[in-house]
């Protein structure tokens, strides 16, 4: 017969000697751990997608020209090859509202320099966070955790565990900025330098033409983006539509919406736009349909450093 | 307590279905009993027979209804006639194979005479439902089971340090290593045209060792959950791929799959006591039956047939194998001949696991084609399957984690757990896949 307190004092033993020190080790290499990795690995890779949001919140740079916008901002615009303030915070698989999470912080912010840089994607004012590790260092600020609204975890609090899952975009992400294997990184810009098969290329072309695409701007969306235009006279705004490949526009199904878009924000008076959705490129020069590889990104930057400079945007 | 909390993991997936459990339950829950009641044994065989029916029925159904269909009227389309039997739209209950093996198993020891019937409703539903090895196995014996839930259980440190250490290994292997390389596998068996040869031999190489970890992972946390509360389940896994030969492998790979199929399959067959040619039979149709038990496609079966043959050949071929062995010289050296050994069913296994992943025969030709191109180009997006250096990176680092927990001691009965707990722990949280995938096993 066992006795009628073993289960407890078994219990009790397990708790002392295997639970709690499991716990405490975890919990202190974890902590120890999550400091070194937020330290040298998050916040110090300016290609990561976390550094920018943590570059956008916490940082300075009284000179600096954002780009802001999503995965075409990010792998399109070079900033070196437009100017030495230029920084791009494009967000791979973001959407407007994230764009606009941006421009808000930055107008918030005190400059020398008017200019911002936005790039506008042909499918219009949307919503979409792209990956959540981008927001996970600084989720505990209101606005990023309002931003995240019902993807925010309490677990995002925790040390370590926080990155579960995630660990892996970061290294990559740096490994990325360090080696320059597949990817060109400069100041935030991540580009592509892979060149696709034709055969490859061709295939992405018939799925292009097979899917349809629809310019829609959420109301909520378009009044924000508006009412910071318009607030932030002082700022000046401008709108790049980036490169597509010509079989994006085979399949567009509303364009006259996108003009309609475009014109008024062509009537607000600190705001310019340039579009260079139709540029002439070869399929070489793109990794897919709406994302252009390195070869393509510098014939664009090219383009787009002339009519910067024609504006007055140094 | 314990029952309640079966029902409700079980209703977790889909609540409707554990009425067909339930049914399958009171079935043979009485069939059991009137087994055992029953002296005469021409009636006694009849009430097994109506009780497998059940439950071979309910799996026919759920989970070969569809697949029996559509082969019958392709076949009869092949013959010109054109046919029309509608197709049910209905999903299979999760670890269907798993819990009627396990019920069935159950009526046929009672039926043998080596197990009571169970006259305690709630013990017996509690055998087919206990909530571990419900949805994936192992596939347990009433022997082993019952008396265990009989039994007073309180919490013990050595059974919970045990379970503990099941639990976290089983973690690492699902979350860290299965769920890793199915990335790449995924990414390949998804555009085989996309991949080269080399990908491709990665591809169906990592798949062995996903669906190994995948599956013993699952098996491991679900012995460890009931070491945690007392209970002993059997070993399902024994380091398949450190296996000299087909049979051994299937000693070591899914072993209460294998016994049960053993046991109640082919020796009722005959076995091996009726000559060499019904014993080569006997194996080939376990193989077979086996394949199907996996799933309702002809992919499985195929899969189920070349082991079955591998088996054969293996039989056929081992005495001139050690005329050759000792002609050669080659048995000299041991070692190198269990290299050797491992290495060759390491490749055929890998071979047939081409058919068990591929969700058609076109899809599998379509690797094998690409496997045997001999297009070994060294394209980084090829090499990497499109997901990146990294991942194909921590694939290897994985695996080669996976090698090294292979030297800590048999069943994870360590002396000192909490090192091994520790980094596990650790290796868990910053090399894990937060992917949710599912176990392989649970569809099945």
């Amino acid at each position: 017969m066992p006795e009628p307190n073993s289960s407890i004092s078994s219990f009790k033993q397990f708790l002392i000697r295997i639970l709690l020190p499991l716990i405490l080790i975890v919990s202190g290499c974890g902590y120890i751990f999550n400091f070194f990795f937020e330290k040298k690995i998050v916040l110090q890779n300016q290609g990561c997608g976390a550094y920018k949001v943590n570059r956008i919140i916490n940082s300075d740079y009284p000179d600096e020209i954002p780009i802001f916008g999503s995965s075409r901002a990010e792998g399109g615009f070079i900033p070196d090859s437009l100017g030495k303030n230029y920084f791009n915070y494009g967000l791979s698989g973001s959407k407007y509202d994230v764009t606009l999470f941006f421009l808000e912080q930055e107008c918030m912010k005190k400059k020398t320099t008017p200019w911002i840089i936005l790039n506008l994607d042909l499918d219009g004012l949307l919503y979409g966070l792209g990956d959540i590790a981008n927001y996970i260092p600084n989720s505990g600020l209101p606005q990023v955790k309002s931003l995240l609204g019902e993807e925010y975890r309490a677990y995002f609090r925790l040390p370590l565990l926080k990155y579960y899952g995630r660990f892996e975009t970061y290294v990559r992400s740096y490994v990325n900025e360090q080696v320059e294997l597949t990817k060109v990184m400069d100041k935030g810009a991540s580009i592509e330098k892979n060149e696709l098969p034709s055969w490859e290329f061709a295939e992405l072309v018939t799925q292009r033409r097979n899917s349809p695409t629809l310019f829609i701007c959420d109301t909520l969306l378009t009044q924000k983006l508006f009412r910071l235009i318009t607030t932030h006279a002082d700022r000046k705004f401008v709108f790049i539509i980036s490169p597509y490949h010509s079989s994006f526009f085979d399949k567009f199904l509303n364009p006259e919406m996108a003009i309609r878009f475009t014109d008024t924000l062509r009537s607000f008076s600190n705001v310019s736009l340039f579009d260079f959705s139709k540029m002439p490129l070869s399929d070489s020069m793109f990794l897919n349909t709406s994302h252009l590889n390195f070869k393509g990104a510098v014939v664009f930057n090219r383009q787009l450093r002339d009519s910067l400079k024609a504006i007055g945007v140094k | 307590m314990l029952l309640v909390a079966s029902c409700f993991f079980y209703m977790f997936f889909k609540p409707v279905y554990i009425l067909i459990l339930a049914f399958t339950i009171v079935i043979d829950y009485v069939a059991g009993i009137m087994l055992e009641n029953e002296p005469d044994k021409k009636k006694k065989k009849k009430y097994l027979v109506f009780s497998i029916l059940a439950n071979v029925g309910v799996l026919a159904v759920f989970k070969y209804y569809n697949f029996l269909d559509g082969s019958f009227t392709s076949l009869a389309s092949l013959g010109g006639l054109k046919i029309n039997i509608p197709y049910l739209s209905i999903l299979l209950p999760i670890g269907l194979s798993f819990h009627t093996f396990q019920a069935m198993s159950y009526t046929i020891e009672v039926y043998r005479g080596h197990q009571k019937a169970e006259r305690h409703f709630g013990i017996y539903a509690l055998y087919v439902m206990f909530y571990p090895q419900l949805v994936a196995g192992p596939i347990e014996r009433p022997q082993n089971m019952i008396h265990q839930f009989y039994a007073r259980h309180q919490f013990n440190y050595n059974n919970a340090v045990h379970g503990l250490n099941l639990i976290v290994y089983g973690l690492f292997k699902k979350i860290v290593v299965a769920d890793r390389l199915s990335e790449y596998v995924n990414q390949v068996y998804l555009h085989p045209a996309n991949a080269n040869s080399f990908s491709v031999l990665l591809a169906v190489c990592f798949f062995s060792i996903q669906i190994y970890c995948d599956f013993s992972g699952y098996s491991d946390i679900a012995r460890g959950t009931a070491r945690v509360m007392g209970f002993d389940l059997m070993i399902n896994f024994n380091r398949p791929y450190l296996s000299t030969s087909i049979s051994e492998f299937w000693t070591r790979w899914h072993i209460s799959l294998s016994t049960w199929f053993r046991d109640y399959l082919y020796i009722p067959l005959g076995g091996n006591r009726a000559g060499k040619w019904r014993m080569y039979r006997n194996l080939l149709i376990v193989f077979l039956v086996s394949g199907l038990w996996h799933g309702a496609r002809w992919t499985f079966v195929v899969w189920g047939a070349l082991h079955g043959m591998y088996t054969l050949f293996g039989l056929l071929t081992r005495t001139s194998w050690t005329k050759l062995a000792a002609a050669t010289g080659f048995n000299r050296l041991p070692a190198l001949q269990t290299i050797l050994s491992r290495l060759v069913v390491f490749v055929l296994v890998t071979f047939a696991w081409i058919f068990f992943r591929a969700e058609s025969f076109s899809k599998a030709s379509a690797m094998i084609h690409k496997l045997f191109a001999g297009d070994y180009s060294s394209n980084l997006v090829q090499l990497s399957a499109e997901k990146g250096p990294l991942n194909l990176f921590l694939s290897f680092l994985v695996i080669g984690l996976l090698a090294l927990s292979y030297k800590l001691p048999y069943d994870l009965k360590l002396k000192n757990s909490l090192p091994f707990l520790a980094i596990t722990t650790f290796i868990i949280i910053i090399l894990g896949k937060n992917a949710g995938a599912e176990f392989i096993y649970f569809q099945f």
